[in-house]
């Protein structure tokens, strides 16, 4: 099996209804896959499959070869990051954005692996530490004095930033992006966009992008997955899905989405 | 539909003097993004300020009656009602009709927003319903009460892109149907463009560009509406158009 995230015929039920049935879906490192769907068709759930807090009715999802246990231990957990619809909702409103990051590298004792295995590394963590936080700041297009701020002193789109930034300082192998700008302003979402297409092709990372907006999920996928009651209906590269969609659910999704007229150029 | 001027203010000003005209039958829209003051205008226009807020200048004068529609249904939605009891409850009240003829009234305009099995519906309660049906059922209500004007603040936006599209279309029929003059608040230029002849831009409180839709959309001349338009993300033509 390829590096990166494999799902092969995952299933999910609530109550005995499958709510996501038979998906199979890979992302390979350094490339960013769309999932799209609307309310209803398991988006969500299967991003909680990806990650671990639902439990498989049926399938299997591998990571870099390997399959991912029902429990998972904590390098697994690690491996799979998610980000979610509200940053609000998911920073601590207590803490500045530097003691949020410092505490995970800290619990996940990250200074002490990478200076064990750097011999050039200077052996001090917390030093470490500091200079990882402003390099995940950087990661997300993000000033370094950024880390002294709370939550409630940022914009919506540098909230989810942050989100982003937390869940990388893991050094996770695929990142689960479930709406990750659907709660931002228009011309902040692509902002947080290029952060994500960026990450993909800077460090590798694998990303997969839950998104209702084909337009988001076009502004920044190669790869595109629609969902429709819990099945994938069409799995097809972005170039010849937006153009081409095969599916004709998949072309009622692209025929109802609203488009400007002609601008001038 | 004329506002001159309207100013708003709590501790601070929020609306610095907006005005906007609409005529019988046109569909207007308002864009801007959060804090810019669209939905506050509305607001200003029906009395349902919130808490804490004032009109403090201008004058917003309205041919006729108005109605408004919300993002979310749900909050303006009895949770305790059956959704037919609170349509009806709406025509009795405005149209002094009596219980039974109502209750009929509620299911022609059920029919009116083009809501699918009818009866079984009406005797729902608001949670029983799915979005676009909630959002169906409070056009229902607005229609109700007979309006000459019609306000929509973020009508589509929680809304599924194919639900959105039945909605958008439902509005526009209405509109073409009854002569309704529309107001269509959005943070969406593409969504507004659907539907509205004429767009105003608002940044903070202030308009900072207002014109034909074709126009504003072909040659913005405010760079905030430039900002605005270059961040709806394009999508490619479809192969095959856009019925196909």
């Amino acid at each position: 099996m390829a590096d990166g995230l494999e799902l092969t015929g995952v299933s999910v039920a609530y109550a005995g209804r499958r709510v996501v049935d038979d998906v199979s879906l890979q992302v390979r490192p350094g490339t960013i896959v769309g999932l799209v769907g609307e309310s209803g068709s398991g988006k969500t759930t299967l991003a909680r499959a990806v990650v671990g807090t639902v439990g498989l009715a049926g399938g299997t999802v591998h990571l870099d070869g390997t399959p991912l246990a029902r429990r998972r231990s904590r390098t697994e957990r690690r491996a799979v990051q998610l980000v979610q619809q509200d940053p609000y909702a998911s920073l601590n409103p207590l803490l500045t954005v530097g003691r949020v990051l410092d505490e995970l590298l800290r619990v996940h004792r990250l200074a002490e692996r990478r200076i064990a295995s750097d011999t050039a590394g200077a052996p001090d963590a917390g030093a470490w530490r500091r200079a990882r936080c402003a390099e995940l700041m950087g990661l997300v297009g993000l000033e370094a004095d950024t880390l002294g701020r709370y939550p409630r002193q940022l914009s919506g789109g540098q909230r989810q930033r942050v989100a982003i930034a937390r869940a990388l300082a893991v050094e996770p192998r695929i990142l689960v992006a479930d709406e990750p700008t659907s709660a931002l302003d228009v011309t902040v979402q692509r902002t947080v966009l290029d952060v994500l297409v960026g990450l993909s092709a800077r460090v590798g990372l694998g990303v997969l992008l839950i998104s209702h907006d084909l337009s988001v999920i076009h502004a920044a996928c190669d790869d595109v997955a629609v969902l429709r009651e819990g099945r994938i209906v069409e799995h097809a590269p972005a170039a010849r899905f937006f153009t081409h969609p095969s599916d004709p659910y998949s072309r009622r999704l692209l025929q109802a989405v609203p488009r400007l007229p002609e601008r001038a150029p | 539909m004329r506002i001159e001027g309207l100013r708003v203010a709590g501790e601070t000003e929020l609306l610095h003097g907006v005005s906007l005209a609409v005529g019988a039958g046109e569909a207007v829209g308002l864009v801007g993004e959060s804090g810019s003051g669209k939905s506050l205008t509305l607001r200003a226009v029906m009395g349902l300020l919130p808490r804490g807020l004032r009109v403090t200048g201008g004058t917003v004068e309205v041919d006729g009656r108005a109605a408004m529609i919300f993002q979310d249904p749900l909050t303006f939605l009895d949770p305790l009602v059956r959704v037919g009891d609170q349509v009806a409850e709406v025509c009795r009240v405005v149209a002094g009709l009596s219980r039974r003829a109502s209750r009929v009234r509620a299911l022609e305009l059920f029919a009116d927003v083009r809501l699918d099995d009818r009866a079984v519906l009406a005797r729902r309660y608001p949670h029983q319903l799915s979005g676009g049906q909630r959002q169906r059922v409070l056009l229902a209500l607005a229609l109700a009460q007979e309006p000459d004007l019609l306000l929509c603040d973020e009508p589509t936006t929680a809304l599924d892109v194919t639900v959105q599209r039945e909605v958008l279309d439902l509005l526009a029929s209405l509109r073409a149907e009854r002569g309704l003059s529309l107001v269509f608040v959005s943070h969406d230029l593409a969504v507004v463009a659907q539907l509205c002849d004429r767009v105003v831009v608002l940044r903070d409180g202030e308009v900072v560009e207002a014109g034909a839709t074709r126009d504003v959309v072909a040659r913005p001349h405010h760079p905030y509406t430039r900002r605005l338009l270059d961040a709806v993300l394009p999508l490619p033509a479809l192969a095959g158009g856009r019925d196909g």
